[in-house]
């Protein structure tokens, strides 16, 4: 451990600082939050800290609430790494759950779950793809913000695909109006195991996300693409001076974070729903982003950040259903936590005081070795 | 095909259609002159959904609890509560270095967050989703004398709600506070080349944060608009995107008053179709997508045009180059 | 005559440690036009940022009318009576002039902007000092040389009295130029003064009346204009370092590598300035380009580099026209480039150094396999190029922000040099970098040299190019100069009268850079 200090820089070591002290400042608002709005402080704190490790059924919720955050946020990374704003992960991670989680199993494969699972991730890489291309096109070729039209293009998959669902896909035979078809009778990617009277679900579907992440990892820091890619993050000037196809790696970045999206769209049908029911957006598409703020970007530390976050939003979750606060308070923890994190100028007095004390400690290690 | 045509065509001969789009169009134009302030600033107004969100919260609690209940305080108390986050946004931006956009992203993450953890607190029966049970009351409806008798237009402009003339009304006031008042020309020479401004003595912190308080302020009344005009309560999510599609109307009226609140109003317009829908047997949910995949070809239908235009300029400066030689 | 503005024993070291002004005393009279002269970095600007105050002395005092002042803001120098026309201007494109002239000082009508106040302002300026402008047309409609006017008519209207202008006539076409000095020269008559910075010596003979030449941060001279000739300025101007000689014996050219034919390049705003020049550069030699900046250098070697476009003539790499060519295709064809602006061009900045040693071999079949890159191959040979150039940090992992410049260049230069090279484009490749390593990159560039390959040289530090270039030709407004194929027997004083365009060889001379 001491050692793993010693080798960092002043600045590594302030940003881990940075992120610590961040971390405990949203935590600290969580308590005083739950302590003055409960009318039991004691039991609701308990819950919320550590529900998701004392029962199975709430530890799988807090799988289940990590899956979706691994594949938006490793989306983001990479699309961030190559420092490309391109918002519409939202749209991506629905549509490819209509398309591959739900359409796929419901009419091509009702009966064959393997080759549902294998096409319908497929279709749902494709089908995101697609959704976040089409603004990285529009930018390429007429230069409109990305930004802009990937806000847009996420509500109109959402009303496309709510149309979709009440025109084309709706169960007339169900008593709920907003779903669609239920085909097959199960969860293809989960299994529910009884232990103890508690509920345990296990989401194969993990497995998908961490190959994910593992592939991203290997695709940015191992392949010359990936490398090329955050060449393109860091200083595009310096890319194309160095023979890089700005433009190009550009819309690579966005077309594999789409895909990604989708794919994590696709997953989450497979693992939660037996049809199809999305009439609002996810939102795990801006999740997304404030994964890839946690992790900076790095696709191997979005497993860590995203366990964290679910953590906290099991663990609400179950506070909620005990005892009646709004497991929404999350949002306002995550919120405060990214501003603290981002705000450089947050702890720059303390910096400053390491640099300090880091020259003044290498200048006395000269005057031994000159000695 | 023909059918549809001809149900569209007596939706566009009703007049209630038109009345219905002006008066759904406020919050998206609100939403957008917020954000084109900003923008004239050269600062994107991300957060103006999550601002929006809270303002409108905050002033039910106000107009409900001090009013009891009262209006006018929730849109007063809601215009401040915007200000202030403005505020907030531009110190995180400007004093603590966080990339504008994120800082946007977390406002809306705050907004949508805290509402919905302190709607249950706040109401007497302790609601989930809305404050059903505490009423902000509604902005009165206004019959201003003449405007029935303005032909054709009389018919649709009358019997709105007073809030709704004053959101009109406010394009004329940011227009003019833009192109005509010493702090808009100030905005403008700071969004555009700071050094410039900073050059003659213009601190180019104070004028964005002005903007981005202003910019606050019009967001906290869109954020009134909906839980007093449209309905007489806050509900989550009660702003669903105006903020978002905001920021892309002032994106094509390239941040100007006029051309920005006719981009509203466009949504207005397919905002209202989505409502008579129905009648045209096209189904209601394809309806609500046209606002936004209208916006989105305008982006790129605008984008092509300055495209066009900035060649030709160049061309035009490199010839008369030419000359003077 | 009295001094209006004294600026006294002023001292200014940057946080980086660089010392731009040492103790520099500068001084004008009411109603002159004083130029200052110097070279690249002698600290001209610098000495300029402190009277308008966007830089604070760290010594010295600067008074006016024998008073103190303590200028510590762009405000309080124009409360002063200090107006500065800057090289870039501080102007905003879609507002008017009327509403640029006046900004800061908007005059207000109740609630309003008073719109006809502000163009009357503009207009009295105008008409007092007959500047020919529309107050109403923006400014993004003007051309440079209307644009420079507004900014002059901009430090008017808030009445200064001493009005700075830093390198004027860069951007203006002759006529231009002409226009702008009968100008100043009625601003001198109505008692402004006027401080005029240039290395264009025929200028400051025309329009000035004193002249101080800074060198080095030093104030060297003070002359009054008429009693000198351009050579007796340009003899102040220009020192060359002494440099540690790096040794190096006669030049073995070989077949031509790169042939410039004609070149003709236009800047971003459609004024031409790259002056159809032409010249080769053979391997096994080192062409050096002199020249005071902002003389069509810039332009040429982006050109050359593919980093710019070019309108006519062609340039030639191995036989190939670059025209179209991508930075990729360029490299392939053995072009190596190591940039002026190493910050922003030559590194990515919060990458490792072996992650930057890398960057333009990555498609490399020796670092990189079908899917998967080479680590191991990459690294071992990062540490090679390292300990090789001599690059100071603790490991490749490194990230290269964390390095002083001279080991981000040494980076620069050994990413450059290990690949495949067959031009080697160097330019100002010892700006601002300690000694040390200075004098290892020049060792490097000659070693380059004699494996033979062709190498062009840009810089402004004269001893430098003096030293390593086996031909030498010197830029001056766009065109060459000069050709020196003797560089050794070459005096500074002399490369000094061809840089600022005190002398000119014929076009049959210049025409021997072309070898066919």
């Amino acid at each position: 451990m001491n050692k793993f200090f010693k080798n960092m820089t002043v600045k590594q070591k302030h940003s881990i600082l940075r992120m610590a002290v961040s971390i405990l400042i949203g935590l600290g608002l969580a308590v005083i939050l739950i302590v003055l709005s409960s009318s039991r402080p004691k039991t609701s704190l308990s819950y919320f800290f550590t529900a998701p490790v004392t029962n199975v059924t709430y530890f799988s919720f807090w799988m289940q609430k990590a899956i979706p955050l691994i594949f938006t946020g490793t989306a983001v990374c990479i699309m961030f790494s190559a420092n490309q704003f391109n918002l519409g992960l939202e749209g991506a991670f629905l549509l490819g759950g209509m398309a591959g989680g739900a359409l796929v199993n419901i009419y091509w494969f009702p009966n064959n779950h393997i080759m549902g699972i294998i096409v319908g991730c497929l279709v749902g890489m494709l089908v995101g793809m697609v959704i976040t291309l089409i603004p990285a096109l529009l930018q390429k070729i007429f230069n409109a913000s990305v930004m802009v039209t990937s806000l847009m293009m996420n509500y109109v998959c959402l009303w496309f695909s709510v149309y979709l669902l009440f025109s084309k896909f709706k169960d007339p035979k169900t008593s709920k109006s907003t779903y669609s078809w239920t085909k097959p009778n199960q969860e293809i990617l989960a299994t529910k195991i009884k232990i103890n009277g508690d509920k345990l679900t296990i989401y194969y579907s993990i497995i998908i996300a961490l190959a994910v992440v593992i592939l991203a990892w290997f695709f940015l820091y191992r392949t010359k693409t990936g490398f090329k890619l955050r060449m393109v993050g860091v200083n595009a000037n310096f890319a194309k001076y160095v023979g890089v196809s700005v433009p190009m790696v550009a819309i690579l970045a966005q077309a594999i974070g789409g895909a990604i999206a989708g794919l994590g769209g696709a997953c989450e049908i497979m693992s939660l729903y037996t049809n199809y029911r999305w009439v609002e957006l996810t939102g795990f598409g801006w999740d997304g982003v404030t994964m890839a703020i946690f992790a900076a970007n790095n696709p191997k530390n979005v497993p860590i950040a995203a366990l964290f976050i679910s953590y906290l939003r099991a663990g609400a979750y179950v506070m909620s259903v005990q005892t009646g606060i709004q497991a929404d308070m999350t949002k306002v923890v995550e919120a405060v936590i990214i501003l603290f994190l981002l705000a450089e100028k947050f702890l720059s007095k303390t910096y400053r005081k390491m640099v300090i004390k880091q020259a003044e400690f290498e200048r006395q290690a000269a005057q031994v070795e000159a000695k | 095909m023909g059918q549809i045509l001809s149900a569209l065509f007596d939706v566009f001969k009703n007049v209630q259609f038109y009345n219905n789009v002006i008066a759904v169009t406020p919050p998206i134009l609100l939403a957008a002159l917020g954000c084109s302030i900003a923008a004239k600033a050269n600062m994107v107004n991300m957060g103006m959904e999550g601002i929006m969100l809270l303002s409108s919260f905050i002033g039910t609690l106000a107009a409900a609890y001090i009013g009891g209940p009262n209006p006018w305080l929730g849109l007063l108390v809601a215009i401040v509560v915007g200000g202030v986050l403005g505020y907030l946004v531009a110190f995180f931006n400007l004093k603590m270095k966080v990339d504008i956009i994120l800082v946007g992203i977390a406002m809306n993450l705050f907004g949508t967050g805290a509402t919905a953890f302190f709607l249950p607190l706040v109401t007497p029966n302790a609601d989930r989703s809305s404050t059903n049970s505490l009423q902000s009351g509604m902005l009165p409806n206004v019959n201003i004398p003449g405007i029935k008798n303005i032909p054709v237009l009389g018919e649709i402009l009358q019997n709105q709600n007073i809030l709704t003339y004053i959101s009109y009304l406010l394009i004329i006031v940011m227009a003019f506070l833009m192109f005509k008042t010493k702090l808009g020309l100030r905005i403008r020479a700071v969004g555009e080349n700071d050094h410039a401004a900073e050059s003659v003595g213009i601190s180019s912190d104070k004028i964005k944060t002005i903007a981005l308080i202003i910019s606050g302020c019009l967001g906290g009344i869109g954020g009134a608009f909906m839980s007093s005009v449209y309905v007489s309560y806050f509900a989550n999510g009660i702003v669903a995107g105006r903020g978002f599609i905001g920021l892309a109307a002032c994106s094509m009226g390239e941040a100007n008053p006029i051309p920005t609140a006719l981009t509203s109003i466009l949504f207005g317009f397919f905002y209202a179709l989505s409502n008579f829908a129905r009648a045209t047997g096209i189904s209601d949910n394809l309806m609500k997508m046209w606002p936004y995949l209208a916006t989105l070809i305008g982006v790129v239908l605008y984008s092509i045009n300055k495209q066009r235009k900035e060649k030709k300029r160049l061309a035009g400066l490199a010839s008369l180059e030419e000359d003077t030689k | 005559m009295e001094n209006y503005l004294v600026m006294k024993d002023i001292t200014k070291v940057y946080d980086n440690g660089v010392i731009a002004n040492d103790k520099v005393n500068f001084s004008a009279r009411k109603g002159e036009i004083h130029a200052i002269c110097g070279e690249n970095g002698a600290g001209k600007t610098t000495l300029m940022k402190m009277l308008f105050g966007i830089e604070q002395p760290d010594e010295g005092q600067i008074t006016i009318e024998g008073k103190d002042v303590f200028l510590t803001s762009p405000t309080k120098a124009i409360e002063a009576g200090i107006g500065m026309v800057h090289q870039h201007f501080m102007q905003v494109p879609s507002l008017t002039v009327a509403e640029n002239v006046i900004l800061g000082i908007e005059p207000t009508k109740g609630l309003k902007f008073d719109t006809a106040k502000a163009i009357q302002m503009t207009e009295e300026v105008c008409k007092k000092y007959g500047f020919n402008i529309n107050p109403r047309a923006k400014v993004q409609d003007l051309t440079v040389g209307v644009k420079q006017k507004v900014e002059i008519v901009k430090a008017l209207v808030k009445g200064c009295k001493i009005l700075i202008l830093d390198e004027p006539t860069a951007v203006l076409t002759p006529q231009e130029t002409a226009e702008l000095f009968q100008q100043l020269k009625s601003l001198r008559e109505s008692g402004c003064t006027i401080i005029f910075i240039s290395h264009k010596l025929n200028e400051v003979k025309e329009l000035c009346d004193r002249v101080t030449v800074i060198r080095k941060g030093k104030t060297i001279s003070v002359f009054d204009t008429a009693g000198v000739t351009e050579a007796d300025i340009s003899r102040a101007m220009v020192g060359v370092d002494v440099i540690l000689e790096v040794p190096k014996t006669p030049a073995q050219p070989k077949e031509n590598i790169l042939v410039v034919k004609d070149l003709g390049v236009y800047n971003a705003i459609g004024k031409k300035v790259v002056k159809n020049v032409s010249f080769s550069v053979r391997a096994g030699e080192i062409v050096g380009i002199a020249g005071v900046e902002g003389n069509g250098q810039r332009e040429m070697i982006d050109a050359i580099t593919g980093l710019g476009k070019y309108a006519e003539g062609s340039i030639q790499l191995r036989g190939q026209e670059i025209g179209e060519k991508n930075n990729k295709q360029l490299r392939e064809l053995g072009l190596v480039h190591v940039p002026e602006d190493r910050m922003t061009l030559g590194i990515a900045g919060s990458m490792t150094i072996e992650d930057n040693l890398i960057a333009d071999k990555i498609d490399d079949p020796k670092y990189t396999g079908k899917i998967l890159n080479k680590p191991k191959a990459i690294k071992e040979d990062a540490k090679k190029w390292i300990e090789e150039y001599k690059v100071l940090c603790k490991d490749e992992n490194q990230l290269i922000t964390g390095l002083s410049g001279g080991n981000i260049q040494k980076v620069v230069v050994a990413r450059e040099f290990t690949s495949y090279n067959e031009l080697i484009v160097v330019d100002q490749p010892t700006r601002g970098i300690d000694v040390g390593a200075s004098e290892f990159i020049r060792e490097r560039l000659v070693a380059m040299r004699d494996e033979g390959k062709a190498v062009l040289l840009i810089s402004a530090d004269l001893g430098e190019i003096m030293n390593l270039s086996d031909s030498l030709l010197v830029m001056h407004g766009g065109k060459f100069a000069g050709y020196f194929t003797d560089v050794k027997s070459l005096t500074e004083e002399e490369l000094g009268f061809y840089m600022l365009g005190v002398k000119h060889m014929s076009d049959e001379e210049i025409g021997g850079a072309l070898h066919e």
